[in-house]
């Protein structure tokens, strides 16, 4: 596959070049007698330089105003004679006789010969420049993070399956994250999965693991935020949804990418909003939980890649207060991340007729679409469920609701790898780091790595999820150094609140043309089947 | 993939040592009209022996090339028969210099992030064919025309005028040039 885009690579470069190379100029033109010179059609439209090669070696070079006189036979006109050798010996007016000159040379004008060259190469530099400007105002509109896990190695990043340790920024604050990759068809026991490094980041990747888990009769098993494993039934897409710009049932009731989201407050980026969801006639369901897909916008990049920002010069002494000082650590958890907060979710309890907290859905990344499930507690046995979701407004994107009948809580069986591709080629050393705790895996930009594993081979389908374990080092741009503002920085630890206010104009700026610079670039359309979409 | 990276690195590699210095005498491309030297040939004998300098004459049976060396200031002329020649490239202005588009551009593409993905390959496609293609400008071969449309390109186009002797022909100076 590579070879082949290679191939075309290299084609396209020898297409060009050969288009380009191929171009010849025929110019010149001489002549031993001046009367064929100045009656050929080629010297009649322009006047140009005339080289008059003299019998003695010498020649007399006139600029475009030379004349012929034909009465006295000979070439007047201004310029430079140079001897034999080339060496100037008179510059000015000269009379040169016609009979002293052996061959009279003319050359047609080159019109521009560079500008295909340079017409290319501006092109090419507008089109670097306007999306770097985009990508220097823009951060995440460009760079992507985490290591990004796909079933199908070839899709990009807007149809990621997976994105690992999002949190995880430096080696102290590394984790487990487990992320559902849905319901897959497995054949012959063997499945596989590409993990990349499309970020200007270091991946430190401690272990890899498939978590499976066998759908028999229809039955399907969900990842909670507490890393608990629900098998479920009577899986239901959502009655109605409502939000404040009206109904949003179309968008939420198939796992389509379709996905509700809404853009920040104008005034007040840690404005909340409210999503409400109806569930009706659910009269299967004993134990409900709520299913939800679900990722977030670009607002919380744009604030990672702000802090590294204020940061500067100082960043590698920040990181390492922060790897060598707990309470710094911890700060990590507070401040602009936990006043956005994450999808609160609410049951209404008809017999108080109050809304009462179930939980939350949080997962850091706006590249990989979560799927998550959370149990709720009703104070009594209903057949419809009210929910209600407060979320910061401009922060997630919902693609899906549905709601779920808990059967019991399940342990998947955990995979690990059983050899490594690393772009196409057997990487031993690359499984040994995976699969010894001890080891990291150190994947940089532009790495991809298959992993593959080995599922029992007692059922075809399966329910899975990915638990990838490290962290990674975001690289710190040059133009983010100019940003530095340790004050910025302290106040978006120490006053979160008061820092959303003031950023908010900012974020706006240029919020719209983020999301639609990444989002509008997303490929058109793709068929999600049954065992894809994970419903 | 080890491959493909590799020929990357070799097409990069070649674009940029093919931006071999053109000779001191050839005219900027503007100035091809005004210059008074010949063209710089490189001409391959039948037995794949390679002459290069300055083209000062052809005749019907012999082609005369002025070899000069800016490092030892020697000079020496060369007339090899015309059936001798297996090909020769004629050379007649400096080639321009866009080398340096392909790590510059690289890099603008690199600071494009994601985009990379497919701008750096555009990038890549662009630079190295425009510096490949700026390297093999303003020139001829002899697959593409003859030894006779050439000759217009020699110093003395006319043939060596009989009053001069070989010996007495030096190479072009920096300063004739720069005159």
């Amino acid at each position: 596959m590579k070879s082949k885009k290679f191939k075309v690579f290299l084609f396209i470069i020898l297409a060009i070049f050969s288009i380009q190379a191929c171009r010849m100029y025929y110019f010149r033109s001489d002549y031993s007698e001046a009367n064929a010179m100045i009656h050929d059609p080629k010297n009649m439209s322009e006047k140009m330089y005339l080289k008059a090669h003299l019998k003695n070696g010498e020649v007399v070079i006139l600029d475009n105003q030379w004349m012929i006189d034909t009465i006295n036979n000979t070439v007047t006109g201004n310029g430079k004679q140079f001897n034999f050798n080339r060496e100037l010996t008179s510059e000015g007016s000269f009379i040169v006789p016609i009979d002293s000159v052996a061959i009279f040379e003319t050359n047609q004008k080159l019109t521009n010969p560079e500008t295909g060259r340079i017409v290319a190469l501006s092109i090419m530099a507008g089109i670097d420049v306007v999306i770097g400007m985009i990508c220097i105002t823009n951060p995440k509109a460009c760079f992507g993070s985490c290591p990004t896990f796909y079933v199908n190695e070839n899709d990009n990043f807007h149809f990621a399956d997976a994105e690992g340790f999002s949190n995880a920024i430096s080696p102290t604050t590394a984790y487990g994250d487990i992320d559902a990759i849905g319901s897959r068809k497995i054949k012959e026991g063997h499945f596989s999965i590409t993990m990349k490094n499309e970020a200007l980041e270091t991946h430190c990747v401690k272990e890899v693991k498939l978590l499976a888990y066998p759908i028999i009769d229809g039955r399907r098993v969900f990842h909670a935020q507490n890393d608990s494993f629900y098998l479920c039934d009577h899986l239901t897409d959502v009655s109605s949804a409502s939000a404040n710009e009206g109904g949003i049932t179309p968008l939420l009731k198939s796992a389509d990418h379709n996905e509700r989201f809404s853009l920040a407050d104008e005034h007040n980026l840690s404005c909340k909003e409210n999503v409400y969801l109806d569930f009706k006639n659910q009269t299967n369901i004993k134990s409900p939980a709520l299913i939800i897909d679900f990722r977030q916008t670009l607002m919380t990049t744009y604030f990672f890649y702000s802090a590294m920002g204020y940061m500067g010069d100082e960043i590698g002494d920040i990181f390492a207060k922060i790897e060598t000082d707990p309470s710094e650590r911890d700060k990590l958890n507070g401040g602009v991340l936990k006043e956005l907060g994450k999808i609160d979710v609410f049951l209404f309890d008809e017999s108080t007729a109050h809304w009462v907290f179930q939980g939350s859905f949080n997962e850091t990344g706006p590249i990989a679409i979560n799927h998550q499930i959370l149990a709720l507690h009703p104070q009594q046995f209903a057949s419809d469920y009210k929910i209600k979701l407060v979320l910061n407004k401009g922060l997630w994107r919902i693609d899906y609701a549905g709601l779920a009948n808990i059967i019991q809580t399940v342990q998947p069986v955990e995979l690990s790898p059983v050899s490594v591709l690393n772009k196409g080629k057997i990487d031993e050393t690359a499984l040994e780091q995976l699969n010894q705790q001890s080891k990291l895996l150190i994947s940089m930009p532009g790495s991809h790595y298959k992993l593959n594993f080995e599922l029992p081979d007692d059922h075809s389908n399966y329910d899975l999820f990915i638990y990838s374990e490290g962290y990674y080092l975001e690289w710190m741009r040059q133009h983010w150094l100019k940003d530095k503002n340790l004050l910025k920085l302290k106040q978006m630890v120490d006053a979160p609140r008061m820092y959303l206010l003031s950023e908010t104009s900012d974020y706006k700026k240029y919020e719209s043309e983020m999301e639609k610079v990444f989002w509008d670039s997303k490929i058109d359309t793709k068929s999600f089947s049954y065992y894809e979409n994970g419903k | 993939m080890k491959t493909v990276n590799s020929s990357i690195i070799i097409l990069i590699v070649l674009a940029l040592s093919s931006c071999s210095q053109s000779a001191y005498y050839l005219p900027d491309p503007t100035s091809i009209y005004t210059s008074p030297f010949g063209a710089e040939i490189t001409l391959t004998q039948n037995d794949d022996r390679e002459d290069q300098g300055e083209l000062i004459a052809i005749d019907d049976s012999i082609i005369i090339i002025l070899e000069h060396s800016m490092v030892t200031d020697s000079r020496s002329i060369y007339c090899v028969p015309v059936k001798n020649m297996k090909k020769f490239t004629l050379h007649y202005a400096r080639s321009p210099r866009y080398g340096w588009t392909i790590p510059v551009y690289s890099l603008a593409a690199i600071a494009t992030g994601a985009f990379a993905i497919i701008t750096l390959p555009i990038n890549l496609i662009v630079t190295i064919s425009v510096t490949a293609a700026g390297n093999h400008a303003y020139r001829y071969n002899s697959r593409n025309v003859s030894l006779d449309y050439i000759r217009m390109f020699a110093r003395f186009p006319q043939g060596i005028p009989p009053n001069i002797n070989l010996s007495d022909i030096s190479a072009p100076t920096m300063k004739a040039k720069a005159e």
